[in-house]
């Protein structure tokens, strides 16, 4: 060590890169060595710490006064490059400022707000679950988790029925402007398609575009009840629409290739489909769609005896800390019959997704729907990866038989 | 370590030790307190590790946060002025011997 006026512990680092292609289909051994070499790693390849144990990650994702939001939720540190676009009023920041928009979406998506629609959902689940299991052979992607978000989200949020594949597309781009030196790289037709998309998604978010009683126009009357400014509004409805379609998606199909894949669950899902909530949550611990939570240092400090400077990334690896052997027995071992409770695929927090209750009650409307009427299931074909942004398939072929 | 006293809707209680720091939603899931759901692991969100604080224990506690008090609004059993989310009391020195009543259900 080159600085002996401090006991603070030497850095440790790798410079592998859990970004990385040769990750994609299994982060989670990598996840495993890191967790052993130290409390926080410092990625060389990307320039960021990784936290990758369950009680530090947690520490890291709670404690918003050390931890802060504001630097922006992606690797792109908003301290030192200026962001894609205008930073998010609930995601990229930190409480005073925080607070009244977090309490105003908790209102909007709370279980009790939420008893509304959920009659909405199952009508649309049984559509679709019909739909699947009379085919026999369908995707269980393209056909099945993700039209149903891409429809019961944008109805829930106020949207129009033209142009909602611009919703993908968005996700797409904000996910690549969260990247590091995200200016690298675009062509002019990027640019040009994101102007376009984000055009289209700015002009979503407007008082006038949004259905009455959805969730956007009950933002707005947030802003007519003084809680918010009308600029404010818009941003908050921007992030129903950021956040809730591909995750949701996702988890929803991970939660279908797990089942396929431990047959033995599969089957008692099936004879038993009220095992759909603690499966879905598993499949949160176990394969989450978002793999990581960034913060940024608020000043220089020691974390575990190691130093970090101020506004420096910190990455979270929330998949990581719901693999601890630590925390949760056999955690590589994917099991719809444990209590899931308390794994943070979610996060958690003042920032734990605050759209969770509606995930859990789609994921619940469409998998019941699928699983009241399956016998059996399995994969027929191999699965596609989803190549960038959240983890899950592009494709799922399944194939299943109807209970008689 | 401090001590929170659970109570059942039937009357039966339970002394359990947590551990400072930890909350008491966590500690009720530890020790396998019937009762405490916690869909959504302390995140403020699912209204499911609802509690009714003791009367006399009320004063001990500082009061809901505003998000807090949002999502008690979703408790399915009733809400009173002694509701609290458990995942939101945090065990310390102070609440030692905290009485906490389970409502009949969470869901």
């Amino acid at each position: 060590m080159t600085d002996s006026h401090t006991d603070a512990i030497a850095k440790v680092e790798t410079s592998e890169n859990p970004w990385s292609r040769d990750f994609l289909e299994d982060p989670y051994s990598l996840y495993a060595r890191l967790r052993d070499k130290g409390p926080v790693v410092w990625l060389s390849s990307v320039g960021v710490w990784g936290v990758f144990r369950d009680a530090d990650v947690r520490e890291v994702i709670t404690d918003w006064k050390t931890f802060g939001s504001a630097g922006g939720g992606g690797i792109s540190n908003y301290y030192r490059e200026k962001p894609w676009r205008e930073p998010s009023v609930i995601f990229e920041v930190d409480p005073p400022d925080h607070t009244p928009k977090r309490a105003i979406l908790t209102r909007i998506l709370s279980p009790m707000a939420l008893t509304k629609l959920r009659a909405r959902l199952e009508a649309q689940a049984d559509i679709l679950a019909d739909e699947v299991i009379r085919k026999g052979r369908f995707d269980a992607i393209t056909e099945f988790a993700k039209p149903f978000p891409l429809k019961v989200v944008p109805d829930a949020v106020g949207l129009p029925e033209e142009g909602r594949e611009n919703l993908l597309a968005y996700g797409a781009f904000v996910r690549r402007g969260r990247a590091h030196n995200w200016q690298q790289g675009w062509s002019k037709e990027d640019l040009d398609e994101a102007e376009r998309v984000v055009d289209w998604v700015t002009g979503m978010c407007n008082r006038g575009s949004l259905a009455p009683n959805s969730f956007g126009s009950q933002i707005y009357d947030a802003a007519d009840a003084g809680e918010i400014n009308e600029h404010e509004a818009n941003m908050l409805v921007r992030s129903f629409l950021t956040a809730g379609v591909e995750t949701t998606m996702h988890s929803i199909g991970n939660t279908l290739f797990n089942l396929a894949i431990n047959p033995e669950q599969g089957r008692d899902i099936c004879s038993d489909p009220s095992l759909v909530k603690q499966a879905f949550d598993e499949t949160l611990r176990f394969d989450s769609p978002v793999h990581v939570i960034v913060r940024n240092t608020m000043q220089d400090m020691e974390f575990r005896g190691i130093r970090l400077g101020q506004y420096d990334k910190v990455v979270a690896f929330i998949a990581s800390a719901n693999r601890d052997p630590l925390r949760w027995p056999n955690p590589d071992r994917y099991d719809l019959h444990r209590k899931p409770a308390g794994h943070i695929g979610f996060g958690t927090g003042i920032h734990g997704c605050v759209g969770q209750m509606v995930a859990r009650m789609e994921a619940s409307a469409l998998l019941g729907a699928f699983f009241k009427r399956a016998a059996s299931f399995e994969l027929d074909g191999t699965p596609v990866r989803h190549l960038v942004g959240a983890r899950g398939y592009a494709s799922l072929p399944l194939t299943v038989k109807a209970k008689t | 370590m401090p001590k929170v006293i659970f109570v059942q809707p039937d009357g039966t209680r339970q002394a359990v030790e947590i551990a400072c720091g930890t909350s008491i939603m966590q500690g009720a899931l530890a020790n396998r307190i019937p009762g405490i759901v916690a869909e959504c692991g302390g995140s403020m969100m699912c209204a499911t590790c609802h509690v009714y604080v003791g009367q006399n224990d009320l004063a001990r506690l500082a009061p809901p946060s505003p998000v807090e008090n949002e999502t008690l609004q979703s408790v399915v059993s009733e809400r009173s002025a002694n509701s609290r989310l458990s995942c939101q009391l945090m065990m310390s020195d102070e609440l030692d011997g905290l009485i906490v009543c389970l409502p009949s259900t969470q869901s």
